[in-house]
């Protein structure tokens, strides 16, 4: 008995989202009943539920069972909070209860980031060897873009924007599961409307078409593309700089293929998640639209990496803009932007992990930010002396992207690795 | 257009991609064996695709002309004196095949190893131990990282018979490194092993699915883009005398060394100084002298390569090669640490029936043994050869008895502070 019940748990097969091929079969075989519905203008909600539970224990259970742990008692937390903020923000609306719900829906993220830095900075794990277990029991694929919703939650609650709170809306989309790993990061207002209000015939055929469109760009861009970059290609330049036969050329190739390697893989990624979702009949914001067309840097990040721009755009950026101005702590307007810019990039740069390139990367974009709206600036009060035609444009574009790519070189670690080596 | 035929737009596309890969997947593997020019280029370029490849290394590994020299960066360090130039100029009856390169330790190798064993037994190795590698915590996230390769990690999957302290503690070590942690298939299998249980004959499948992409993917890409030392070897034969001669070798790896280390006080190559030492010279004064190298997880990681190559009946020379005495002097690392590693590492290769150990730990102070700080050159590679020749040339068969002791896998042993902790 045992022992048949164990040979069938062998035959499972594990996957975080979209990870292989197969993985698709998988969930095209089981979208098939929810498309038909939709097709006649339903929407199954307990088929997507089960679809859901389903795909997440695919990527949670097994050997990643340990971060299922996680990610339910995460979801039981950010949902608890949550709802604490929302019948406390219906009574008042202190500032300081804010900001404390806001710190405690970071909470779990800022430990586990915080976490690796401090224990190799300080003796504290020599001594206390338990400790290693606290990122292990709170970590899990997906906990930033869990908390980037969480966030923007009791933001939206406390701007009074949220006016009925549904904890299982909040839990559908917390756990939707085509966007859990990576995003892209979607709006709960946007999201409950398409909960709330399947597409019509006509539109759903029109979304089943594009979204099996972009799931085969996906395949093209991160199983094809992206992948001949990283397995193949990659290694090849790194190792070129790395043996030091020419150590300039090695960089330079590996910042191009890096960069190319990252968009088609991640822009692959955002496909499958948009595309999934617009199978299921939610229309999940895009992340990419042509970013190495940008003709500078403003531009490149409302298209790389958009909901991710946007996010820090309007919770971020833009609050602490408002706060800034309100409270008069800065005369000039161009100050208090800059000062943004770079507070908003080095959060980014502290999310990605609190490693000297990551921080790097965040000043380095901060810097050419706020170089590009000086320029900016100039370029509007000497309109006149300045060209503009085809070739500034082009120009413009080449530049934007040689900038980016190199900061793509910072991001990649690659330098780090490279400098070990050498000592 | 009707929504009947928008449908069939938006699907017929799908439906025909699906029976093209699946034609894709029924088409029969043919095996491309690699040209003998490829090979021969391949022996000398330490390529990382020859690293992580089967393709090249192992079709040469199959013919006897070819010996593999396993080793690190110490291998790139072509002068003269080189063994691969040694080899070629002096008609010796075999080749050296370099395998390795910056940053591979032992349990790249131990990769490598396992994934030629069909070609490997009984045939006769070369391996180079760096002292450097046995820092406390073995080879760095990073360094892994670069060599990894999955195609030989599912080989090795697919190859365990028996689960025994060496493959528990294997599966153990490779779950540390991000890589295989991405890989969900990888994690799950791994985590079975580690916990001693063997792989069931569907997961077995499943690693043969697996490699047989990836080993398509190395016969397709294996041989693009390899980094030749040709041209450097042939440049080098010129300078060596027509017939063999060790005093007069000796003599012109003195007198070439001494003409290349002018411009500083340490006898390290001038290029070599003027662009990894003169810039950070002064901070790495007495900056050795908490360096250890006689407590590491790399004796465990050790342990497994040893453990490989007696199960594979394999005669191997072990080549542990100095640091330049002056430039410790100047760093403060420890002579003392030194010689203990040798004498633990000694014992480690000694008392389980590896006899062939050329240990220059006392050459340090050698005039132009090293061609910079921790590489070996002219009079080193010279006295590499005094030691590797007669023992690749002896054709004497001889039956190889080892005795392999699984505690040299313990944490005791990795930090025991040999030989203080008597054994």
């Amino acid at each position: 008995m045992i022992n048949t019940l164990e040979q069938m748990f062998s035959k499972i097969v594990y996957y975080s989202p979209y990870e292989r091929p197969f993985y698709f079969i998988l969930l095209g075989v089981a979208l098939i009943p929810l498309i038909i519905q939709l097709l006649r203008g339903n929407r199954m909600m307990w088929y997507q539920n089960i679809l859901t539970l389903t795909f997440l224990w695919l990527s949670f259970s097994g050997p990643n069972a340990r971060q299922g742990i996680a990610l339910i008692l995460y979801v039981l937390w950010q949902t608890v909070l949550v709802y604490a903020y929302f019948k406390y923000r219906q009574q008042r609306n202190k500032s300081s209860v804010f900001y404390v719900a806001v710190a405690l829906a970071i909470l779990p993220l800022f430990i586990l980031k915080l976490f690796p830095f401090l224990a190799n900075q300080t003796m504290l794990l020599e001594h206390n060897p338990q400790l290693r277990f606290i990122p292990m029991t709170i970590g899990f694929l997906g906990i930033s873009y869990l908390t980037f919703k969480a966030v923007q939650m009791i933001m939206e609650i406390r701007d009074g924007v949220i006016k009925e709170y549904s904890v299982g809306r909040y839990i559908q989309f917390l756990l939707f599961f085509p966007t859990i790993s990576s995003g892209p990061i979607d709006r709960y207002r946007r999201f409950e409307k398409d909960l709330l209000h399947p597409p019509s015939k006509e539109t759903y055929v029109e979304m089943l078409s594009s979204g099996l469109n972009m799931i085969f760009l996906g395949f093209l861009y991160k199983f094809i593309l992206g992948n001949l970059l990283g397995t193949q290609l990659l290694p090849r330049v790194q190792d070129f700089a790395l043996q030091r036969e020419n150590l300039f050329l090695g960089l330079l190739g590996t910042m191009y293929v890096y960069t190319f390697y990252l968009f088609f893989d991640f822009a692959g990624y955002s496909l499958f998640a948009v595309g999934v979702s617009k199978l299921m009949g939610y229309d999940t914001p895009i992340n990419f639209n042509k970013p190495f067309l940008s003709h500078n840097i403003k531009e490149f990040w409302n298209r790389w990496h958009m909901s991710l721009s946007f996010w820090f755009r309007d919770y971020v950026y833009m609050r602490l803009m408002f706060t800034l101005m309100k409270k008069k702590v800065f005369k000039s307007r161009v100050v208090a932007s800059n000062v943004g810019y770079f507070v908003l990039f080095l959060v980014m740069g502290f999310w990605h992990g609190l490693t000297w390139y990551y921080i790097v990367y965040g000043l380095y974009h901060a810097t050419l930010i706020c170089l590009t709206d000086a320029w900016i600036r100039f370029k509007r009060k000497h309109k006149k002396q300045l060209p503009s035609n085809m070739w500034t444009k082009g120009l413009s574009i080449v530049l934007t992207f040689h900038a980016v790519a190199f900061s793509f070189l910072i991001f990649s670690g690659f330098l780090d690795t490279l400098l070990k080596t050498i000592f | 257009m009707s929504s009947r035929r928008k449908l069939f737009l938006a699907i017929g596309p799908f439906v025909l991609a699906l029976c093209l890969l699946g034609g894709i997947f029924l088409l029969p593997s043919t095996k491309m064996k690699p040209a003998e020019k490829t090979m021969e280029k391949a022996s000398t370029s330490m390529s990382v695709n020859v690293i992580k490849g089967n393709n090249l290394k192992n079709t040469a590994m199959a013919n006897p002309y070819y010996v593999p020299f396993f080793g690190s960066s110490e291998l790139s360090r072509v002068d003269a004196f080189h063994p691969s130039v040694l080899a070629e100029k002096y008609n010796r009856p075999y080749r050296p095949f370099l395998l390795g390169a910056a940053g591979t330790q032992s349990l790249s190798q131990f990769l490598m190893l396992q994934s030629m064993s069909k070609d490997l037994k009984g045939k006769k190795a070369v391996f180079i131990i760096s002292p450097q590698w046995f820092v406390d915590k073995g080879v760095s996230k990073e360094m892994f990282a670069l060599y990894y390769s999955p195609l030989q990690t599912y080989q090795w999957l697919m190859n365990v018979r028996e689960v025994g302290d060496n493959e528990k503690y294997l599966a153990h070590r490779l779950l540390q490194f991000p890589n295989t942690r991405k890989d969900t298939t990888m994690k799950t299998l791994l985590k079975q092993i580690a916990r001693g249980e063997r792989l069931t004959p569907t997961q077995l499948k499943m690693c043969e699915t697996s490699s047989k992409v990836l080993i398509r993917e190395d016969e397709l890409f294996g041989h693009l883009g390899l980094i030749s030392k040709d041209y450097k070897i042939k440049q080098k034969l010129k300078q060596l005398p027509d017939a063999y001669n060790l005093q007069s070798l000796d003599q012109l790896a003195f007198e070439q060394g001494k003409k290349q280390t002018k411009g500083n006080p340490y006898e390290i190559s001038n290029s070599f100084y003027r662009k990894r030492i003169a810039p950070i010279e002064s901070s790495l004064k007495n900056s050795q002298e908490d360096f250890d190298y006689t407590r590491s997880v790399e004796f465990a990681d050790f342990q497994v390569v040893l453990n490989e190559m007696a199960k594979l009946h394999m005669d191997v020379m072990f080549i542990i090669p100095p640091v330049n005495q002056k430039w410790m002097d100047y760093t403060g690392l420890s002579p003392e640490m030194l010689d203990t590693f040798s004498h633990k590492i000694t014992h480690q290769l000694n008392s389980q029936g590896f006899r062939h150990v050329a240990d220059f730990t006392y050459k340090r102070s050698e005039p132009y043994f090293m061609e910079d700080t921790i590489h070996l050159g002219w009079r080193g590679w010279v006295a590499v050869d005094q030691a590797v020749e007669p023992f690749l040339t002896n054709t004497e068969e001889k039956r190889m008895s080892y005795r392999i002791n699984d505690d040299f896998l313990t944490s005791d042993w990795q930090k025991s502070p040999y030989p203080a902790n008597d054994r």
